[in-house]
């Protein structure tokens, strides 16, 4: 009879952890990164009754707090989550640079729309060279292509300063998140050794993990205490509580990513390695094609202009000066109309100069003629939206599958209220038996004893 | 496959998303009326309506300098038909002259009819539009005609004989005026010699060489007006390719940037019923628990 005690009180302890581990489960049904847990309930000991001399079960056990995650999909999850905020980082950034060209509206003040006012200034003025009215009309329609210039290239310029900003920021947040998975690192191999639980620091682990691979692409290595050795690009960024510590380089021209040991980190993947590109190779990229066209317009423009001679017989001058699109400006000579040179001989009325400068829109005069002011301008946008095309579509592919993914990873470790109802009554069940099975044992005790009175 | 309260949640969001996200980018193409609204939303569409674009650019362009082509051809034409006339109103006067009935009085007469067409000449080869001398040349600023001595003994062209041409179209630059000097001079001169040769009773010159001159001076300006006339027409032809042109493209480029609204509210109504559902859906399904049905 004291076996069956035991086992009872057995009974009442196990299903009062068993409803303990539901109501943990039920409280965490809706956090961020919680991995349901399961009490893993054995069967205990058999012993040899002596008073039947036949071996019987002694009740049940809690063996272990489990905690259902499944570490495949994480390695899935991580993976894809890299490329996507790879992309996603991409993609705002080339759409910003898109925006600022004027994409297909024709009207607004953008690069294009200046670059036809001032074209069509000139094709006014090739019909009336002699008009002061429309020389100012191009003077000023002159500038305005100048300014857009400028204005274009200091914006992509922003862009650069604003991205390289936003590397340092995210630099900032990979050392956050690695010193604390170096702290996660030590709490876990501390608890495993003296054989503690831990199951709440795994999932605080994976969830940092997880904000981890959106930086850069990781690979993760399981110790066998439990710890984790982070790897990314070829190097080590934590391994035990050993750590190296990552700043912006921006002394170059370009912006690099070191560790304090000296060494360089170039991610391929996450928001990291978007950066870097984006910083490196893509925005400069665009911003030298912007200056390409600014100055073999500008050379080709005042090249012509120079050979033609102004309504006051003045000849060699130039039409615009500056090195390239940021400096773009008219020449001081212009400031008196006068100056601008429409005619090849001399005569007021001849316009041979001002209609070959009009023909310069349609010729191929940009990089190493290649091709036509207007056609350059318009393959700089259809790059930029080829690209950006690019990224939007690989990224809105990488985030169906993260997606499906992360239905699949949630689960399988989330907490199912329903799953947890039906635990509960079944635990609440066995519990108010085993209760009823103390009564009963307890019945037992008192007939015995009535023998005695 | 199992299922947790935080997968459903997530992926009803997803879908809510997803439906949301379709919803977003058909009410911008309503409300832009446009089909791209970006170039990267659809990089070869954008491509063809760039190019579609810059033609529309330059074409209207085009179609300006064609129609101002036209005025200034049009200008020189009534100028020569002017010419003409006057032409031909001094050989009138030259073979009344040539009747040997004529008394001085009369001659005097036909003399002072003659200075007032030199005059007229004159002013019409000075005409100018916009403050610049049309007959000039390129010597657009200077008043290309001057008359020597007075009764006029020539008349001097202060201009050249540079033609001046405007951009009607890619690559093709037509000549819209006619240099007074080859327009007027010679007629003008030999109007003021016929005159001169009235007025000093020179019959033999007035009876051959000038009627001469001036049927070879109405010859060379009936081939100019002829050649003003052909210019106008191919400028007419011009103005109507390009005319012609702006429709096919404008046609073209409606094709591929304007939005086909009956598709589109369709398409709204499809998705918008596929919103709808899905949050009814999210509403009715979150709503439900187990525990609801325990007693």
């Amino acid at each position: 009879m004291n076996l069956a005690l035991d086992t009872a009180i057995k009974a009442l302890m196990v299903n009062e952890a068993a409803v303990n581990v539901c109501s943990n489960n039920i409280a965490n049904a809706g956090t961020d990164g919680y991995s349901r847990q399961r009490a893993i309930i054995n069967s205990d000991i058999t012993v040899n009754c002596t008073d039947v001399n036949k071996p019987m079960g002694t009740g049940a056990t809690v063996e272990d707090i489990q905690r259902m995650h499944d570490n495949f999909l994480d390695i899935q999850y991580r993976n894809t989550n890299s490329q996507n905020s790879y992309y996603s980082s991409e993609y705002s950034c080339l759409k910003n640079i898109e925006s600022l060209t004027g994409g297909l509206n024709n009207n607004d003040g953008n690069l294009k729309a200046v670059f036809n006012l001032f074209w069509n200034d000139m094709q006014e003025l090739s019909k009336n060279p002699e008009d002061k009215g429309l020389r100012e009309n191009i003077k000023g329609s002159a500038e305005n292509l100048c300014k857009s210039f400028n204005y274009l290239y200091k914006n992509i310029a922003d862009i650069q300063y604003q991205y390289t900003q936003l590397s340092e920021a995210r630099v900032t947040e990979f050392n956050n998140t690695l010193t604390q998975l170096k702290d996660l690192n030590k709490k876990i191999s501390a608890a495993h050794n003296n054989g503690e639980g831990y199951n709440d620091l795994l999932d605080k682990r994976d969830t940092l993990l997880d904000s981890l691979s959106g930086l850069t692409n990781i690979t993760v290595k399981k110790n066998n205490d439990d710890s984790i050795t982070i790897l990314s690009s070829g190097c080590t960024l934590l391994s035990g509580d050993y750590f190296k510590k990552l700043s912006v380089d921006t002394s170059g021209t370009m912006l690099n990513l070191k560790f304090n040991d000296g060494t360089s980190f170039n991610p391929s993947q996450g928001e990291l390695g978007s950066l870097i590109d984006l910083v490196n190779n893509k925005i400069p990229d665009y911003q030298d094609k912007i200056n390409t066209l600014s100055i073999d317009f500008m050379n080709k423009f005042n090249t012509i202009h120079s050979s033609g001679y102004g309504l006051n017989g003045t000849t060699g001058k130039k039409f615009f000066e500056g090195t390239g699109a940021k400096n773009m400006a008219i020449s001081d000579d212009i400031n008196n109309v006068s100056n601008i040179a429409c005619s090849k001989d001399g005569t007021p009325g001849n316009n041979e100069v001002i209609l070959d400068l009009c023909n310069l829109n349609s010729q191929n005069i940009i990089n190493g003629g290649k091709s036509s002011p207007l056609d350059f301008f318009d393959s700089i946008v259809s790059n930029l939206s080829q690209e950006t095309n690019h990224c939007k579509t690989e990224q809105s592919n990488c985030s169906v599958i993260s997606d499906s993914i992360e239905t699949k990873r949630k689960s399988y470790n989330g907490v199912s209220l329903n799953e947890e109802t039906v635990n509960m009554m079944s635990y609440q069940n066995a519990y108010s038996t085993s209760a009823k099975l103390l009564q009963s044992i307890n019945s037992m005790y008192d007939s015995l004893l009535s023998i005695f009175k | 496959m199992r299922v947790s309260d935080t997968s459903r949640i997530f992926s009803s969001l997803n879908y809510l998303n997803i439906n949301d996200n379709s919803m977003q980018q058909i009410l911008q193409k309503l409300s832009s009326n446009k089909n791209i609204n970006s170039p990267d939303e659809d990089p070869g569409l954008a491509e063809r309506i760039m190019a579609l674009k810059n033609i529309q650019v330059s074409n209207s362009q085009y179609l300006k300098n064609s129609n101002d082509a036209k005025s200034m051809l049009s200008i020189t034409e009534t100028a020569a038909d002017n010419v003409k006339d006057l032409l031909v109103k001094s050989q009138e006067l030259l073979a009344q002259a040539n009747d040997g009935a004529l008394n001085t009085d009369s001659k005097e007469a036909i003399c002072s009819q003659l200075d007032s067409i030199i005059k007229e000449l004159v002013d019409t080869g000075n005409q100018s539009v916009n403050n610049k001398y049309i007959f000039g040349g390129t010597e657009t600023t200077n008043k290309p005609f001057t008359i020597n001595g007075n009764p006029p003994t020539s008349v001097i062209y202060n201009g050249n004989n540079s033609d001046i041409e405007y951009s009607v179209s890619e690559n093709v630059d037509i000549k819209v005026s006619i240099s007074g000097g080859s327009l007027f001079k010679n007629i003008i001169n030999d109007v003021i010699t016929a005159r001169n040769n009235i007025s000093s009773k020179n019959t033999t010159a007035t009876s051959t060489t000038d009627v001469q001159n001036l049927d070879n001076d109405l010859g060379e300006l009936l081939q100019n007006i002829t050649s003003i006339g052909s210019k106008s027409n191919f400028i007419d032809f011009n103005i109507k390719r390009i005319k012609n042109n702006n429709i096919d493209i404008d046609i073209m480029r409606s094709g591929i940037e304007d939005l086909d609204m009956a598709q589109t509210i369709t398409d709204l109504n499809l998705k918008e019923n596929a919103y709808k559902t899905s949050l009814s859906v999210m509403g009715r399904y979150g709503q439900l628990n187990l525990a609801d049905y325990l007693r």
